[in-house]
Parts: structure tokens; C-alpha cells; sequence
């Protein structure tokens, strides 16, 4: 009875192992000396303003259709930047449904090339593709101003992104604030955001942006930018 | 040992379980429909990892005793399928799935092996053909369970978890069951028949599967891709460029494992089993049907995914699957029937015809883009090679001296799961590489001047619907047609072996 009992227990500690696995990074509890928000902030804006290049990440949950027919979601995005007009991204996008598939973008300079969703093979694509993650570095519209429009922002605490200690900051911002990043695809008066910003460098390490809850949508859409690699070299070069 | 049938029955039925639930993890995971290399090791890592265990379960079982590993093998099971359930991408449900395998696996050797401890050497013949006729009767019935369990839950995108977790009870119950009724006396091994098996072996031959079937799997870009993705929006496999390493690393390792058998004192094969010509032609012919068999899984729900769309996926691929299935367990007990009457070799020539018709029926059965008008060829299919498995299996039993019967009956199922793996990792690397093939063919649709990308997106979306989903079809047809070649190809050994006079 006892090796079933330990058989038993392993198979309950292993559970409870990957339970605890899937869940979020928690937030400590904020200590008494935390630095001023407005601090944080501006020094975070005033370095992704600074910063040449990066890397990213973005993971979309919840419903993010990008034609008016609703049937066409954007899943995901990745790839890198580099100042001031080199993009290389790969999204991913679902169709009617079932069909989940990549299309690949490559911006040098003026010209911009995406690949066929049927063949895959490299074609132009004209200046109007619609989302352009250039826009991050933008200094009008990009990350940078966009920490400066944060409402109502609060420190929540200290926590580790990408293996680094980065204050967790909380604000909301309007969807006409995010347009320019988000392709317009964010519903509702008041955007949920969260920035994580690297304690040392104060380099930007993820943006999340929610839909309320309360905004009558189906499903409400959460964006999670990781960002990483700032000021890595790049090497983004037009397809062959 | 009906707790130990009833754990090689969960064990073989999520060998084919993943066939139905396979569309929803690819959409809920958001892996790309055209990366069918990829997320083809969601099958792949469990099979693999199922043959792995079968030589390795059993000797360590003869080592420290059979309930012990029985035990061990159901945990590891459950403790893959724990992982499997709460997987949150490809990567990580692909190591699941091979923990989950391995479990799965080990549990029919020692099964095999607990049979030789507690019944007579009269008796054994028999329980080691119900012990096989259960794992069949598990991955034939796979499908229409993953199917009942994503309904019951009702088919939100997550439902396929369900599948796996329900794996947790049911063993736990056997666990219990096995710790009351399997005497701990058992535990010393009384049989010696799985004594010694060979572990250098039965890691080269794993090694050459896992080889071979990754370099199967890159291999649908072996003659280039475009430079940018591949057709229908598929990344390149990022082992394309090492082809020629993993075929390499896949031959040594065979040869290896061959020279291995040639010197071993107990080797997973034994010499006089693979110098017997009937033998090896008896499992040339069970590989290539385990090829056949896969294709017909694995096709029937991505042709589903392509041409439904919606959440019924699941169901339909079932409702599809089951005259495949039920054609296969009606024909199995029919099969046992005609064999007093016609012989054993008559029947398996009969039933290899009669899969390779319903095969290639379904080439032209698919021209319409209706998924119902299958039905006529997966029966045909279906009873073909159900008719063909009972008799396939006891041939080969027949030819084996009463010292060879576990190890030969282990090797029959080894080697028709290795046509599984095979098979599938080839009907991968053709099915990517043909629609590459013909996608490239295609008029290029280009964004018009003003033309937002959502109004360019959703033109594409038509295009794929009206042209290029026809041409998706187009490669599982002749992936059929390939399936109906293969069982013809099984013909040539089974007739050497009629006229060897076996049977």
C-alpha cells in the first residue's frame, strides 16, 4: 500500500507542480521605497527612444479580427526592429476558423515585401500594410509617447521578466492612444495597460494591453508584447 | 490480468486517440495548418516512444519483477497524460506525449511477460493473442472516444485536454485493481522469457526510428523552398538543413542495431526468427499495413479540418473514421471465422487487395470535396484489413517456436507501429512537398495599389477556399493512392510466403 501511496503522490505533487507552473509571475508586495512612477516612466521613454534595436514578442488571447467580415484573427507576431526603418516580422493569423498560417514581412528602407499566404513565395507589398511594427520605435505615436498618455499609472511592484528585475507599472490609456500600434483593432473607451520596465537599463521588457471586460465585446483581447535584445545587432536584409 | 488488459487497452487507445482530437491542438495551440511536419510528433513522439518500451519494459520486468514495472508504466503513463492535459505548446506537448508513450508502451511487454508467469505454456498462445486483439481493439476504438469525450465536453477549444485527463482515473483505478489482484509473489518473475533482452539494441533501433523520422519529416523541402514561408503560410522545419546529418545518424544507428542482433545473445530479433524467410515476410507485410493503417487515420481528419469548417471537426473526423474502424473489428472476428475454412495466407492475400481497393477508392471517392463520400472507401479499407490482422498475426505465431512466441508477438506489433511512424513521417514530407509543388503553380495574387491588407487578406482567404483548399485534397488523394500501393506491395511477401508453403 505504501508504493501506491507514493505512486499516488507523485502523480498528485506533479499535478500541483504543473498547476503552479502555468500560472503568472505574482507581483511582491510593493516595498516602502519604491521610486517615483513619473521617474520611471519618463527615464523608460526617454531610453526606447534611444533604442536602436530589439526584439519581440506578441501573443494575442481573445478575439482580434482584422477584416470587417470577422472572419480573419491575428494570433500572434514576431521578429525584430532596428532603427530607422528595418522590420522583419512574422505573423500569425487565423482563417475561417481552422486554418491557422504565417505570413512573413520584411521592411528596408522605403520598400516592404510580404510573402503569398498560398505559396509562401516573396512579393512587394504596397505602403499600405496594415499593421507596420515600426510603429513602436515612432515618435509621435510609438511606445515612447505613449508612456507619457498612461491615465491614472500606479507602481505595482517588482517582478522578474526575461530573467530581470523590472518595476510593473499599471495605468489605461484610450484606443486612440494605441491606434497607431495595435493597427486600430483595440475596442473600447479605456485600454488596461502594463508595462514592465527593467529595474538597471530601464529598457522596456513587455507591454500588455486589455480590453475591459466591461466594453460589451464577445471576447475581450489581451496583447503581450515581450520585448528583448535591446540594442543587439541586427542583420535585416531584403528577401533574395 | 484483466487490470493489466484493461491498462494495454488505455495505453493502445491513445495511440490513436489523437487522430480526432489532432485539429483542435493545432488550432488552440496556434500551430500552422501547413506545419503538419511539426505537429505530426504529437502522433510521432508517442508511437516512437511506445516501440522504445516494448524490448526495454520487458527486460527490466524480468529484473525486479512485473508488478513492480507494471506499476512504474502506469504512472509514467498517467504522469504523461497529466503533462499532455496541461501542455501549453507544441514542444512541451511532444515530450509529453513521448513520457505518456513510453508508459503505454511498457506496459504490453509486461503484460506479454505476466502472461507467461501465470498461465500454462497451453494456455499462453492464447493469452498472448487476446493480449494483442485488446491493443488493437484500444487504437481502433481510439478515435470515436477522443470524438465522444471533446463532444461530452462540449467541444470548446480546449476540450481535447479532457481526453487526457480522463486518463487519471481510469488509471488510478487500475492501479488500485493491480495492486489487489496481481500477487506480490509475482514480483520474483517466474518466466524467463523476456530474460536478457537486448538494451544496446533496443536504443540503436530507437535511435534510427527517432533519426529516420525527423529526416523523413524535414524531407518535404528537400528540393528548396521558396525563401520565404512555405504554401498555405507553413514555416520552413528548421531541420531541413540537416537532412543529411539525421539520414547519417539514422544509418549508423541501424547498422549498428543490425550488427547488434548479429552478435547479441538475446537480441531483440532473434536470428532464427529473421532467418526465417516467412517470418520476415510476415513482418515486411505488418509494417507496410501499419503504414496503410496510419494514413487512414491520420488523412481522414485533416482532410476534415480542411473541407468543414466550424467545431464539429472532432465528430465528423469520428463519424468518418468509424466504418474504418468498426470495418476493421467486424472483419478481424470474420477473419478468425474463415480461417477454419480458407487459409490463413488466403485470407491476408484477400484482405491486402481489399484495403488497397478501398484506398484507392477514395482517390476518386474525394473528387466531389464531399468528406461523406469517403464512407464507401474507408469500409472497403477498413474490412480489408481487418480481415487481413488476425491471420497476419497468427502466422507469424505459428512460425515462432513456443520460446519465441512473446518475443515474436511483441515484435509483430513493434514492427507494425514502426510502419505507423514511418508512415506517417513519409505521408508528412510528401504532403508538404507536393503542395508546395502545386501551389507554385498558382497565378501569384498581389496587393492592389490602396488596398488595405484586411480587404487583401480576406481575397486571399477566397482564393484559398475556391483554389488552393482543392489542390490541399488533391495531395491527400494521392497520399491515398500511396497507401493503396503500399498494401499491394504487402502482396509480394504474403505470395513468396504462400509459395514457401507456410500456412
Amino acid at each position: 500500500m505504501k508504493r501506491l501511496t507514493r505512486l499516488l503522490a507523485i502523480i498528485v505533487i506533479s499535478l500541483l507542480a504543473l498547476v503552479g507552473c502555468g500560472s503568472d509571475d505574482e507581483s511582491n508586495t510593493p516595498s516602502s521605497d519604491l521610486p517615483d512612477i513619473t521617474t520611471v516612466l519618463t527615464t523608460a521613454s526617454t531610453r526606447i527612444s534611444e533604442t536602436q534595436s530589439l526584439a519581440f514578442v506578441l501573443e494575442i488571447s481573445g478575439n482580434t479580427t482584422i477584416d470587417d467580415s470577422g472572419t480573419i484573427q491575428l494570433l500572434a507576431a514576431r521578429g525584430s526592429l532596428a532603427r530607422p526603418n528595418l522590420v522583419d516580422v512574422q505573423f500569425q493569423i487565423q482563417l475561417l476558423g481552422t486554418q491557422t498560417a504565417s505570413i512573413r514581412m520584411i521592411t528596408a528602407g522605403a520598400l516592404s515585401w510580404t510573402t503569398d499566404l498560398i505559396t509562401g513565395n516573396w512579393g512587394p507589398a504596397p505602403a499600405e500594410f496594415g499593421y507596420d511594427p515600426a510603429q513602436l520605435f515612432d515618435t509621435q505615436n510609438g511606445l515612447g509617447p505613449i508612456m507619457g498618455k498612461i491615465n491614472d499609472a500606479e507602481l505595482i511592484g517588482e517582478e522578474d521578466v526575461n530573467d530581470q528585475a523590472a518595476w510593473h507599472v499599471r495605468g489605461s490609456v484610450t484606443s486612440e492612444t494605441i491606434e497607431s500600434i495595435t493597427a486600430g483593432t483595440m475596442k473600447g473607451d479605456s485600454i488596461t495597460l502594463d508595462l514592465w520596465i527593467d529595474q538597471q537599463t530601464s529598457d522596456l521588457m513587455q507591454v500588455q494591453l486589455a480590453e475591459s471586460k466591461d466594453a460589451g465585446l464577445d471576447d475581450p483581447a489581451t496583447w503581450t508584447m515581450n520585448l528583448r535584445d535591446h540594442d543587439k545587432p541586427v542583420t535585416i536584409e531584403p528577401p533574395a | 490480468m484483466l487490470a493489466a488488459l484493461s491498462a494495454v487497452f488505455l495505453g493502445a487507445i491513445d495511440l490513436s486517440i489523437i487522430a480526432t482530437i489532432l485539429p483542435s491542438i493545432v488550432s488552440e495551440l496556434n500551430i500552422n495548418t501547413a506545419d503538419i511536419d511539426r505537429y505530426i510528433w504529437i502522433v510521432n513522439a508517442y508511437l516512437i516512444a511506445y516501440i522504445a518500451a516494448i524490448p526495454l519494459a520487458g527486460r527490466i520486468s524480468d529484473l525486479v519483477g512485473r508488478r513492480r514495472v507494471f506499476l512504474a508504466c502506469l504512472g509514467i503513463f498517467l504522469i504523461g497524460s497529466v503533462l499532455c492535459a496541461t501542455s501549453s505548446s507544441l514542444e512541451n506537448l511532444i515530450l509529453a506525449r513521448a513520457v505518456q508513450g513510453f508508459g503505454g508502451g511498457g506496459l504490453l511487454p509486461v503484460t506479454i511477460a505476466l502472461a507467461g508467469d501465470l498461465f500454462s505454456r497451453k494456455q499462453q498462445l492464447g493469452v498472448i493473442g487476446t493480449i494483442a486483439s485488446v491493443e488493437t481493439l484500444g487504437w481502433i476504438v481510439g478515435p470515436s472516444y477522443g470524438a465522444v469525450i471533446t463532444t461530452l465536453s462540449g467541444n470548446a477549444s480546449e476540450a481535447w485536454r479532457w481526453v487526457f485527463w480522463l486518463n487519471v482515473p481510469i488509471g488510478i483505478a487500475v492501479i488500485w485493481f493491480t495492486r489487489h489482484h496481481i500477487a506480490k509473489a509475482d514480483e520474483t518473475g517466474s518466466s524467463h522469457r523476456l530474460r536478457q533482452l537486448d538494451i544496446p539494441g533496443a536504443l540503436l533501433l530507437t535511435g534510427a526510428i527517432v533519426f529516420a523520422s525527423l529526416g523523413l519529416t524535414s524531407s518535404g523541402e528537400i528540393f528548396g523552398t521558396t525563401n520565404g514561408l512555405r504554401a498555405f503560410g507553413g514555416t520552413p522545419n528548421p531541420l531541413a538543413d540537416q537532412l543529411p546529418v539525421l539520414g547519417a545518424v539514422a544509418i549508423v544507428c541501424l547498422a549498428g542495431f543490425w550488427f547488434r542482433q548479429r552478435s547479441a545473445s538475446s537480441p531483440i530479433l532473434p536470428s532464427e526468427m529473421l532467418g526465417d524467410r516467412r517470418f520476415v515476410a510476415a513482418i515486411v507485410a505488418n509494417f507496410l499495413i501499419g503504414t496503410v493503417m496510419m494514413i487512414g487515420i491520420v488523412n481522414v481528419p485533416v482532410v476534415v479540418t480542411l473541407l468543414i469548417s466550424g467545431g464539429d471537426v472532432s465528430w465528423t473526423s469520428a463519424l468518418l473514421l468509424a466504418p474504418l474502424t468498426v470495418g476493421i473489428a467486424v472483419a478481424a472476428a470474420l477473419g478468425g471465422k474463415l480461417g477454419e475454412r480458407v487459409s490463413a495466407s488466403t485470407i491476408v492475400l484477400a484482405g491486402t487487395i481489399l484495403s488497397a481497393c478501398g484506398m484507392l477508392s477514395l482517390y476518386p471517392l474525394l473528387e466531389a470535396l464531399n468528406v461523406w463520400l469517403m464512407i464507401p472507401g474507408l469500409t472497403i479499407a477498413g474490412l480489408g484489413i481487418g480481415l487481413l490482422l488476425p491471420p497476419l498475426s497468427s502466422i507469424s505465431l505459428n512460425l515462432a517456436t513456443d520460446q519465441h512466441r512473446g518475443v515474436a508477438s511483441s515484435t509483430l506489433i513493434m514492427v507494425r507501429l514502426l510502419g505507423m511512424t514511418i508512415g506517417i513521417s513519409g505521408l508528412s514530407a510528401v504532403g508538404v512537398f507536393r503542395l508546395q509543388r502545386l501551389t507554385d503553380r498558382l497565378e501569384p495574387i498581389t496587393q492592389s495599389s490602396g488596398e488595405s491588407t484586411a480587404l487583401f487578406l480576406a481575397r486571399q482567404q477566397e482564393f484559398l477556399i475556391e483554389r488552393a483548399i482543392p489542390l490541399a485534397v488533391q495531395v491527400l488523394q494521392e497520399t491515398f493512392a500511396i497507401a493503396a500501393v503500399l498494401a499491394l506491395l504487402a502482396t509480394i511477401p504474403l505470395l513468396r510466403m504462400q509459395k514457401s508453403g507456410s500456412a
